[in-house]
């Protein structure tokens, strides 16, 4: 059902209470969220549970999605990240603070910006050879840099004392990173 | 604070989420302060960063995963109707509590205020009428697709039971929590309906009697089933969520058990217990039994060939079986009950004695152990003594022995 509809007019449903939506947007969404949950977490039982309470958030916290924003996808993709990020602190103990509603719409709930390229996952999901060459491309350093910052969420800082190099190589590591990778993106029209 | 050139060059730390607390904090100030902020380009860079996990190599989540998403949110909503009540009785006695103050208050003679004693439900309490209220027959959830655990489903006789004029789906809870409307748990209650009757019910019901007679007057009390609707086939664990105007309930209208309970008012023909002599039933075979009762009955039944006392009379029937099956399970449980601490205290006394003879035992190894080393000792001391009388004397035989051998 509704597998037409695209990712704005499904969420607009959830919002609406459609539970079918909801269902819908699981199969749409849990393979590429489920990977980038399993990156992170790593464990099987975490990642599920996690996915399992990213789904319950998009629930409950529908409404705080910009739908002006047409870009479900990133929010969804930054809500999975912080999600992770945040069982992986606590599970580490670098997290005190008590997990409340509050502190899940301002920490966990994606605040991105209102002016943000329009993006579907059946468009990002058909570039997927293109976003993996243009991140291959860069050097493995950058890479690893990269991967150090958006999977293991560490700060500029963290990573240049955990790599023992100076804080600002990571800047301009991350920096030519990130713009090596959009403007490749941008030549196949995926940014 | 930060300029805007350190602000787009701080844009790609930002967008992946890694920027230092400091910097964070001296990048949000500037976006504060109302400067002209470059969110097209910081829009670009967090929809690249978010592209970054389709590089990755894709994995399957589980397929029974969405159903724990399922049941999941059916937990939650749960929750969220539990708290709701249990936050709601609080606020009604505290308004109760306030009331009653202000009536002693507003007393103008000089009197000793009573201790104020709040009966406050226990929160169990509100669950099993919760639990008893979101049994599968009334939710349109799948259950035969999602496992609950620990849930065992409950047979309930169509007949009794009386469905609230609107179920709420579960999920409701999750839209909002104004739009909750709790059904009312008194109305539902069984137990409740099956203390009205006042009206003792013939024994006969036990033996089938009044099958049959339900059977020749089915349209009288019985609940016609084309009235009910039932619930729509589902497949998915997620219909459960579905909006509520997209869910249809079962409405029974002319069924419910409060006009059913009303109902005994009406004076029925009692049939004397000592009609039906169950001693002699038990022995007969049921046909025979049935038989039996028939005949025992013609008289009364005759008498009450009114359609409506009929009807009546099947509904009581339908109800002490109930309430008979109610009572068995009852007793079963109570059998169970008494079975289980029976056996409790004698693994409890076998546990006992067996730890003092453990110990008793252990006395009499470590008693022996020390006698018998004392004694070995003893033992011990002689044989040296003998030793040394023993070799002495042997020396001496044996140092005259060599000198003989010598010398010869």
């Amino acid at each position: 059902m509704d597998t037409e509809l695209t990712d704005i007019e499904l969420f607009q449903r959830i919002s609406n209470r459609d539970s079918k939506a909801l269902e819908n947007l699981y199969n749409r969404y849990s393979p590429v969220l489920y990977t980038l949950v399993k990156r992170i977490v790593v464990e099987k039982e975490s990642a599920e549970e996690i996915l399992a309470d990213i789904f319950v958030i998009i629930w409950q916290k529908s409404s705080m999605f910009d739908i002006n924003s047409g870009n479900l996808f990133s929010w969804l993709i930054t809500l999975t990240r912080n999600k992770s990020l945040d069982f992986v602190r606590r599970e580490k103990s670098l997290i005190t603070e008590e997990y409340t509603d509050e502190y899940e719409n301002f920490v966990i709930i994606p605040n991105l910006s209102s002016i943000i390229p329009a993006g579907n996952l059946d468009k990002t999901f058909s570039g997927r050879e293109k976003i993996y060459g243009a991140v291959h491309n860069l050097t493995e350093a950058q890479q690893y840099v990269l991967s150090l910052a958006y999977y293991d969420g560490l700060t500029e800082s963290e990573i240049a004392s955990k790599l023992n190099i100076p804080l600002l190589t990571v800047k301009s590591k991350i920096r030519v990173a990130l713009n090596s990778v959009k403007e490749n993106l941008a030549k196949e029209d995926l940014q | 604070m930060i300029d805007e050139q350190k602000v787009i060059g701080l844009l790609q730390a930002k967008a992946l989420g890694c920027l230092d607390a400091d910097e964070n904090e001296g990048f949000q100030e500037f976006i504060d302060a109302g400067h002209l902020f470059p969110w097209d380009e910081l829009g670009k860079f967090q929809h690249v960063a978010s592209l970054l996990p389709l590089a990755l190599q894709l994995e399957l989540p589980d397929p029974a995963l969405k159903d724990r998403v399922a049941l999941k949110l059916i937990k939650l909503s749960e929750q969220l109707r539990a708290s709701k009540i249990i936050d709601e009785d609080k606020f009604e006695i505290e308004e109760d509590v306030d009331e009653s103050v202000n009536e002693f208050t507003n007393i103008d003679e000089p009197i000793v205020e009573p201790p104020i004693e709040i009966e406050t439900e226990e929160p169990t309490v509100v669950e099993d009428n919760l639990v008893s209220e979101l049994n599968p027959d009334e939710i349109t959830f799948n259950l035969d697709e999602v496992t609950l655990p620990g849930f065992e489903p409950t047979e309930v006789s169509e007949n009794n039971i009386k469905e609230p004029e609107q179920i709420e789906s579960p999920f409701d809870n999750l839209v909002d929590e104004s739009q909750i409307e709790y059904p009312q748990v008194e109305e539902v209650e069984i137990s409740e309906v099956l203390a009205q009757p006042k009206i003792l019910l013939p024994l006969v019901s036990e033996l089938g009697v009044d099958e049959e007679v339900a059977e020749s007057k089915p349209e009288a009390t019985e609940v016609p089933e084309n009235n009910i609707k039932e619930p729509e086939p589902i497949e998915s664990p997620f219909d459960n969520l579905v909006d509520e105007s997209q869910i249809e309930y079962p409405q029974v209208e002319e069924v419910e058990i409060n006009e059913v309970s009303d109902q005994p008012e009406i004076p029925l023909p009692l049939v004397p217990e000592t009609i039906v002599n169950e001693e002699t039933l038990k022995n007969k075979p049921e046909s025979e039994a049935t038989e039996v009762i028939e005949e025992e009955h013609k008289p009364v039944v005759e008498e009450t060939k009114d359609n409506e006392d009929e009807s009546k009379l099947v509904d009581f029937n339908k109800r002490s079986v109930a309430e008979k099956m109610f009572k068995a399970i009852e007793q079963d449980f109570d059998t169970l009950k008494f079975h289980f601490e029976e056996t409790e205290r004698k693994t409890t006394r076998g546990l006992l004695i067996s730890y003092i003879v453990i110990a008793v035992l252990l006395a009499l190894l470590i008693f022996s152990f020390f006698k018998f080393s004392s004694d070995i000792n003893g033992l011990k001391n002689e044989v040296r003594d003998l030793k040394n009388k023993v070799s002495s004397s042997l020396y001496d035989e044996q140092e005259i022995s060599t000198n003989q051998y010598f010398s010869s």
